[in-house]
């Protein structure tokens, strides 16, 4: 019972023969599937881009964080030490006679103590930033001391007036004064016009100020007892020499 | 234009299968648009009636849809639907009570020589076939078409192979006797 060439033929011929189906057929194939069919990939999508929104948020956060951490790094180092440098020199300013000496040594202590100070932190930017505002500070601090010189004019007339007149009295009373006794009168003239503005400036006390006073006051007093001593050296000898040339 | 649209979407077969097994409806739509022209030719081979041949076939389809997950992949996904389409025809012709099965026994003789022309265009072979008893028939287009063994016939058909083969014998012998009738007969086969 081998396939004869006829049935080939119309093997042949069927096998490849097609026919449109009407166009009513899918739908009813469609309405007997029982289709549970939801669609997943929606949510799958949604699943993907919320993921995303929040890597993205995550990944904001972390690098913002990161540089708030950095910025406040920054501010620790820098922030205290400027106001600090010029709080100290502004009561400097107020508490010292003006002079060259007293505003260098105002200028150098705030930088000895940023560096302690930063040396957990990276330090060369605040270095330079403290070095600029340093020069800054002592071109201010010169036009603030020209302000107190001119503030304290007054003053310093009346106690130059005060040590003529003591001057004067020891001239009336027939005392010779050397140029060492006019230097002492002027100093304690200095001193007390300094104790008048640290009394005088918003009742607010300079630590520092006070004891470059009182280291003052010690030499002060060291060097007035040495002047002394060679006074009355200076006195006997001169007496010694008069009565023997007689 | 939308078949070939979805048909291009899915130009991967196997991925096109997963997402009709997940119920996603362009997959559906696109293997129902990729085959359901030649199974519906393959329908109305056995059927006579070319709506009771789409309604078998959508019935087909329905199964197909239904029983996707069974596919293994080891063969012609094609294969695979026709032969629901086959067993669907079958079933339904079946259960019409179409089917005669004559239990008398031929001499398997050499059938008679038949001649073929290039005039036997497909409707001309596709009439032939129409005018055949439905037992004759099925056993013929299962035989000489689908190219299943007798056997398989016998198991399909609920049928024993000895009557298997006396049914194509005889589908041959009418076959022949109608194409003497049309006077088409030229030259022989073998």
């Amino acid at each position: 019972m081998e396939p004869t060439k006829f049935e080939n033929h119309i093997k042949e011929t069927l096998k490849g023969s097609e026919i449109k189906p009407s166009g009513d057929a899918w739908n009813r194939i469609k309405g007997q599937i029982k289709n549970d069919y939801k669609p997943q990939t929606g949510y799958f999508r949604y699943g993907i881009a919320a993921g995303f929104i929040g890597i993205l948020i995550l990944s904001v956060l972390f690098f913002t964080t990161d540089d708030e951490n950095l910025n406040h790094e920054v501010q620790i180092a820098t922030k205290p030490s400027i106001p600090f440098v010029e709080k100290e020199k502004e009561e400097l300013l107020k508490a010292t006679v003006p002079g060259q000496e007293t505003i260098i040594t105002a200028v150098e202590e705030p930088y000895e103590v940023e560096e302690e100070k930063s040396s957990t932190f990276p330090q060369k930017e605040p270095k330079r930033e403290l070095i600029t505002s340093g020069e800054t500070k002592l071109a201010n601090a010169e036009e603030l001391q020209n302000n107190a010189s001119e503030v304290s004019n007054e003053q310093i007339d009346t106690k130059i007036a005060e040590v003529l007149a003591i001057v004067n009295a020891l001239e009336v009373n027939d005392k010779e004064l050397t140029d060492m006794e006019v230097d002492s009168l002027l100093r304690q003239a200095q001193k007390q016009i300094l104790t008048q503005k640290l009394l005088n400036s918003d009742n607010t006390v300079n630590p520092s100020a006070l004891l470059s006073q009182v280291e003052e006051e010690l030499d002060q007093s060291f060097r007035d007892q040495i002047f002394k001593k060679l006074k009355s050296g200076y006195n006997k000898v001169r007496t010694a020499v008069a009565v023997r040339n007689d | 234009m939308n078949r070939l649209k979805i048909i291009s979407f899915y130009n991967n077969e196997k991925m096109l299968i997963r997402k009709a097994i997940s119920g996603h409806p362009n997959a559906q739509r696109a293997i129902y648009e990729k085959f359901a022209p030649k199974m519906l030719g393959v329908c109305r081979q056995y059927i006579k009636d070319l709506h009771y041949a789409e309604d078998v076939m959508i019935n087909g389809f329905v199964k197909v849809f239904k029983s996707l997950n069974s596919f293994r992949h080891e063969g012609s996904f094609e294969g695979w639907i026709r032969k629901i389409m086959v067993r669907e025809a079958i079933s339904y012709l079946r259960k019409k009570q179409f089917v005669v099965f004559d239990d008398e026994v031929y001499e398997y003789n050499t059938p008679n020589q038949i001649t073929i022309t290039s005039s036997m265009d497909i409707e001309y072979i596709q009439r032939l076939i129409d005018n055949l008893p439905e037992g004759y028939k099925m056993v013929f287009v299962l035989y000489a078409i689908e190219g299943y063994k007798h056997s398989e016939i016998a198991e399909m058909l609920d049928i024993s192979e000895s009557t298997s083969k006396s049914q194509l014998f005889k589908a041959r012998r009418l076959l022949q006797d109608k194409l003497k009738e049309q006077s088409i007969l030229g030259y022989g086969t073998h």
